[in-house]
């Protein structure tokens, strides 16, 4: 048998990545922000609207209809349930969204179209390299994802290798990276299966090797934090040698942010539930989900575990001749919470709303529907706080459709992203 | 969102699947189906409505408040809407390897590697398929089947309805032998010329039964109009022989061979469907410029790719050669900040009629049909111009005009139940009904079949 691969990092890299996560001034390579960005708030804009008239849809707060909405320096000031047809907020620029429903923007979960490059396949586990390196804001793919009503998305790694790297929670509009960036890290990605088949010869053809592989990784990382724990819990003398490669792990196992899991197939999703959760103890979020994997549902509602199910929103069940919603088979089986993603670009990122009306074609309530591209998805990052519902003191992410997204017909009109409108087919062509 | 009714309509479709699974042609027997809507054909719906079938066919179409037939069971399905059937112009999914198409056939009187212009589709399906028992649950309810249409002259398309479990054989499921012929035009030279050699041969055996047709008419004509002659030795005493060198009236032109059969050649007369692929801008200069050539042009349905408005319009001036298109409904956003305006709409616009085949060529490209349909109506086609791409244009295409598609009087009583507006792309499909015999319903309390599965 060939040796494995030996995973080791060049000094210069060792160095150079350390002088870049080093905060200026800071001499602690401990230090949070060694790790990542905490959750940022976003840049104050000195835009105030008012939305007016429409429909405004909350997801949490219940319907109001000819509601209004105030946002301020790029948060959700005020919802009014009933304004009344004369409320004219002084000092704010008033959009008239009658006839109009107006909805939070949309999550994402599973999303490759924040920028470039998403997979580096040399080594099949890759726990040192992270997407914010990669990201492109305002670029044509976000552009377009706006214009179905997606603000925030998780942009990760490819499923190229079990471990490809670290993802990061980020909004579809924005110029600069500060502008966009929600949340570094957003979660871990690992995939279990199909897509990071080693066929070169190595390691991690099979299913045995690739769960292996990222047991070993994560097994690593977590002997990892625990040095650095007890060094900081004053129980060790000497700090621990600092290693890119491991440090996010730290965060992983504090349950600072999730493992988002490229994972279907009862065989997977048991892995999943198996080894990340009950094994080693982390914030597991599975992603996709499809095929038979939701005949674990039971387990998977029994450990919290939230599911983002998509690209498919259905197969055909052989045995019993009939299509099966996927969405609507994890509901049933308890994930009450279920999530929908587009895999984007695979499915294009602006056609999240269709992903959730073909749940809704075969049998998710259109309630729970809404909830899976809005408030679920955020909640399964943790930045329910943040997105997700139209609710006082959130982000001010905010888009206007001329009806129901899902009757597909429909379509944006204005999309706001932190206070702040980047699509509006008023005075710009339409992107979709 | 219709869930409150949900339970109520499903119970109702469960009681009814208990009379129509068992009523077979031979148990005439009167259902009415009442709906919040009955879609009888694009443009033309009753709310609320009755349908009534008598077996496999459509008996009639009334309003809610006209009387049902003395006789009829009456369900009430609900605040449901029903539709025809969709009808798919192409579908190639089949079961395991199927390559026919290739090579040549013993039959065929063409021969050479694609070209089997005499392959039936039927000739193969097999018993033991179940593809045509999942095409059933996607709310198709017939399709022009071709096992695979990779080769140049790919055969003939059978038009096969979804397995009900009512079938002998395999012919069962035949709702016509031949439908078309279809062929594709590739850029590639050999396949440019095989398709150039067949078109022209066609042209000029059918050129060739008129010119003699016509001689031969011309002929019958002229010996109608003329007394008999004298036959030149026949000449009386005394009379002089007529010269010798004077020629004898010339024998009358043979009658013209028949060709032997050949569906190409059928299509140049007029006789057959010729539905060509074309997948590329390109090829389609060349093809026209290749028919311009011909001593006789076949009028053809084209199956086309995207393509932009100028292209588009140079097609919609043939119409000397073009009956109509088929494409994929999909929104062309080549472009990142403006939605083009689709093919579709143009040529519909430009006064063709526009058939769509599913996205994609499979049994999920089929049951995410209503999805791209709605696509089509965002993008600016109208709603019947949508729904008639899926049910009347694909039943002409088919030659079933009238027997497909539609539930008008007579028609198959194959159609779908939707909770909803089927163009809203989230209506869930409730059942589906072949020629009166339920072949799928949709079980609310565990998203699978409710009962048996049909074999």
């Amino acid at each position: 048998m060939r040796p494995a691969r030996r995973e080791g990092v060049p000094i210069t890299i060792l160095l150079l990545s350390a002088a870049l996560l080093l905060p200026a001034g800071s001499g602690n390579a401990a230090d949070p922000g060694a790790r990542g960005e905490a959750n940022r708030a976003p840049a104050a804009l000195p835009q105030k609207l008012a939305l007016l008239h429409g429909k405004v849809v909350t997801v949490t707060k219940g319907i109001h209809i000819g509601g209004a909405v105030l946002l301020s320096e790029g948060r959700i000031e005020k919802v009014i349930p009933d304004p009344g047809p004369d409320f004219r907020p002084e000092g704010y620029e008033v959009i008239d969204a009658t006839g109009l429903w107006v909805l939070p923007g949309f999550v994402d979960l599973h999303s490759h179209i924040g920028g470039s490059d998403i997979n580096d396949m040399v080594y099949p586990v890759n726990p040192g390299l992270r997407v914010l390196d990669n990201i492109i804001p305002d670029n044509p793919l976000l552009r377009k994802a706006q214009a179905g009503g997606v603000t925030t998305i998780l942009f990760i790694p490819g499923s190229g290798t079990n471990m490809s790297g670290f993802g990061a929670l980020m909004k579809t509009g924005g110029k600069t990276l500060e502008e966009v960036l929600i949340r570094f890290p957003g979660a871990l990605k690992i995939a279990q299966g199909g897509n990071p088949e080693r066929r070169g010869g190595d390691l991690g053809l099979g299913r045995m090797g690739m769960n292996w592989l990222i047991r070993n990784a994560l097994l690593e990382g977590k002997k990892y934090t625990e040095a650095w724990d007890a060094y900081e819990a004053k129980k060790t003398g000497k700090p621990p040698e600092m290693n890119p490669r491991l440090e996010y792990f730290r965060g992983l196992f504090h349950r600072e942010y999730p493992v988002v899991v490229h994972t279907q197939g009862y065989q997977l999703v048991h892995a999943t539930l198996r080894i990340l959760h009950d094994e080693l103890g982390l914030w597991v979020v599975i992603d996709h989900g499809e095929f038979d994997g939701g005949e674990l549902a039971a387990e998977a509602a029994k450990r919290g575990v939230m599911v983002m199910n998509g690209p498919r929103q259905f197969r055909f069940d052989g045995e019993w001749g009939a299509f099966v919603g996927l969405a609507r088979r994890w509901y049933d089986g308890g994930v009450k919470d279920v999530g929908v993603n587009t895999d984007a670009g695979v499915i294009p990122g602006e056609e999240l709303f269709y992903q959730a009306a073909m749940a809704i074609r075969f049998g998710l309530d259109e309630e729970v529907a809404l909830r899976g591209i809005t408030i679920n998805g955020a909640k399964a990052v943790g930045i329910e706080k943040r997105v997700g519902s139209i609710e006082e003191g959130k982000d001010a992410d905010i888009v206007l459709w001329t009806g129901s997204p899902f009757d597909v017909r429909n379509h944006v009109i204005l999309t706001i992203v932190n206070g702040r409108t980047v699509y509006d087919t008023r005075r710009e062509p339409r992107r979709f | 969102m219709l869930s409150f009714l949900r339970y109520r309509e499903l119970s109702l479709l469960l009681v009814l699947s208990l009379f129509t699974s068992s009523a077979g042609a031979e148990d005439r027997q009167l259902c009415a189906f009442r709906a919040a809507k009955i879609v009888v054909a694009p443009g033309k719906s009753v709310e609320p409505g009755f349908l009534i079938i008598d077996g496999s066919r459509v008996d009639a179409v009334i309003a809610a408040s006209e009387a049902v037939p003395a006789g009829a069971k009456v369900t009430d399905l609900g605040d449901v809407v029903i539709t025809p059937g969709f009808v798919s112009p192409i579908t190639t999914v089949s079961e395991g390897t199927f390559r026919g198409g290739r090579g040549a056939l013993p039959s065929s009187p063409a021969g050479g590697p694609g070209d089997s212009r005499s392959l039936i589709a039927l000739s193969r399906v097999r018993a033991e398929d179940t593809v045509h028992r999942r095409l059933g649950r996607t709310g198709y309810t017939a399709f022009g089947w071709l096992p695979d249409a990779s080769g140049f002259i790919a055969g003939q398309a059978s038009v096969l309805r979804p397995r009900t479990g009512k079938e002998k054989t395999p012919s069962d499921l035949s709702v016509k032998e031949s439908a078309y012929l279809f062929a594709s035009f590739e850029m590639g030279k050999r396949w440019r010329e095989a398709v150039e050699g067949e078109l022209r041969k066609a042209a000029d055996i059918v050129v060739k039964e008129e010119e003699a047709k016509k001689k031969e008419e011309e002929a019958r004509k002229a010996a109608a109009e003329k007394p008999a002659e004298k036959k030149a030795d026949e000449a009386k005493p005394g009379e002089k022989k007529p010269d010798e060198k004077k020629p004898a009236n010339p024998p009358a032109a043979p009658a013209a061979k028949p060709a032997p059969p050949d569906a190409l050649s059928d299509a140049f007369r007029g006789q057959r469907r010729l539905i060509l692929r074309v997948r590329s801008q390109a090829a389609i200069d060349h093809l026209l410029r290749i028919l311009d050539g011909l001593p006789k042009k076949p009028r053809m349905v084209l199956v086309l790719p995207s393509l932009p408005p100028e292209t588009v319009q140079k097609l919609l001036e043939r119409r000397d050669i073009i009956e109509g298109v088929i494409l994929a409904p999909g929104l062309d956003t080549a472009s990142e900040t403006s939605v083009l305006v689709p093919a579709a709409r143009l040529f519909a616009e430009g006064g063709f009629d526009v058939a769509f085949t599913p996205l994609a060529d499979s049994i999920a490209g089929h049951a995410s049909i209503p999805l791209h349909l709605a696509e089509m109506v965002k993008a600016g086609m109208s709603p019947g111009t949508v729904l008639a791409a899926v049910t009347t244009v694909p039943a002409r295409y088919l030659g079933l005009e009238g027997k497909v598609g539609s539930l008008e009087k007579g028609a198959s009583a194959s159609f779908a139940v939707h909770d909803g507006d089927v163009l809203g792309g989230s209506a869930r499909l409730l059942a589906v009904y072949v020629e009166g015999i339920q072949v799928f319903s949709d079980d609310a309390a565990t998203s699978r079949v409710a009962g048996e599965a049909v074999k």
